[in-house]
């Protein structure tokens, strides 16, 4: 079951720059979301007052906002308060160093609560593929070997082709 | 670029809605939800992995208690192969009454054509992702519908054990003919 889960949350006044440069200094290699069992994808989203090209009067930025915000999303195969543990305990003290710059923020103890109070539910979701992430990885790879092993056997005789497949795929 | 990561782009369009638009949008997304005819025509475009979309009426304040906006917001938020002025135009290609239905009711939309106005729409409300991981990188949509057939198939041949080196091979090319599109 594919959720799409996003949390929302007010960033304190003045502290949206320190969250920016932190969030934006994680690298993509060692994104904090690739340890998270059952996660397609996910994002950071720091909404401050200046988009990339705004040319709108102040009162229209923040896409309407009151004040900065940063959402955290995610598309995932597990229940949300779970992946939400998995995240919570890959990031460590960065969870800290991310939403102590936010309002309300409890602390690491009582994070999934809040963070589960700060969800927003979609209105409505889409997926061209709604398959589970492991599944496509593995589609994913098998097709990758089925393509090489496809090339690499072109004429070979019957017996030849059953014995490399064999040696190949079957284990 | 924090919105992309190899072949996967994120993009945040976050823009107010007018009055009206909150009615609008849950009839609209009502009707997405259970008519097929209106996500159809974007399933079979296969450059969008997963997208969704998000009506603020709340939002958190300076002491973390939801409060209602003055105006609501649209959140929308897609993960796809390409860039944003593709993505844009591809949707007013093939579903052009959708994709205005989908906009009309927000803030200075100019409506998609001509495309020079709405393009400077969507850089005005583009907020750029922070951080962005997608967890098949090298893989575009087409890919993944590409695989899952392969998949499908290669687990329909026979094992070599069960039949004949000669049954074998002709159900090996059988399922090259049929699948090779997808290789």
């Amino acid at each position: 079951m594919i959720s799409h889960l996003s949390i929302l949350s007010a960033v304190l006044h003045g502290h949206d720059d320190e969250l920016r440069s932190f969030v934006a200094s994680l690298s993509v290699e060692h994104s904090p979301f690739a340890s998270v069992p059952g996660t397609h994808n996910g994002r950071f989203t720091v909404v401050r007052t200046d988009p990339l090209t705004r040319t709108d009067p102040p009162s229209l930025r923040s896409g309407g906002l009151p004040h900065p915000m940063l959402m955290c999303s995610a598309v995932i195969d597990s229940p949300p308060a779970e992946w939400l543990e998995h995240l919570l305990s890959v990031l460590g003290p960065d969870a800290d160093r991310i939403w102590s710059h936010c309002a309300g923020w409890p602390g690491p103890e009582g994070a999934i609560p809040w963070l589960l109070q700060q969800r927003v539910k979609p209105w409505l979701t889409f997926a061209t593929w709604k398959t589970d992430v492991t599944r496509m990885k593995k589609a994913l790879q098998l097709r990758e070997h089925v393509e090489r092993f496809a090339v690499s056997t072109q004429g070979l005789a019957a017996a030849d082709l059953s014995a490399r497949f064999r040696s190949t795929f079957i284990k | 670029m924090s919105d992309q990561h190899g072949q996967a782009s994120a993009v945040s369009i976050v823009v107010r809605i007018r009055r009206l638009g909150t009615a609008w949008f849950r009839l609209l997304f009502f009707g997405s939800r259970h008519l097929a005819y209106v996500t159809n025509p974007i399933k079979k475009q296969q450059f969008i992995h997963f997208c969704h979309w998000m009506v603020l009426t709340h939002a958190p304040d300076q002491s973390g208690v939801r409060r209602r906006l003055s105006r609501p917001v649209l959140w929308f938020e897609s993960n796809y192969d390409g860039d944003v002025f593709r993505y844009m135009d591809t949707f007013t290609r093939i579903i052009p009454w959708r994709q205005r239905a989908a906009w009309l009711p927000t803030d200075r939309f100019p409506d998609i054509s001509p495309p020079g106005p709405f393009h400077q729409w969507t850089l005005d409300n583009v907020y750029e992702t922070t951080h962005y991981w997608c967890a098949y990188p090298n893989a575009t949509t087409r890919d993944v519908g590409r695989s899952l057939r392969v998949e499908e198939a290669f687990a329909q041949l026979p094992s070599p054990d069960a039949v004949s080196a000669e049954e074998f091979q002709q159900a090996w090319l059988a399922f090259l003919n049929v699948r090779q599109g997808d290789l």
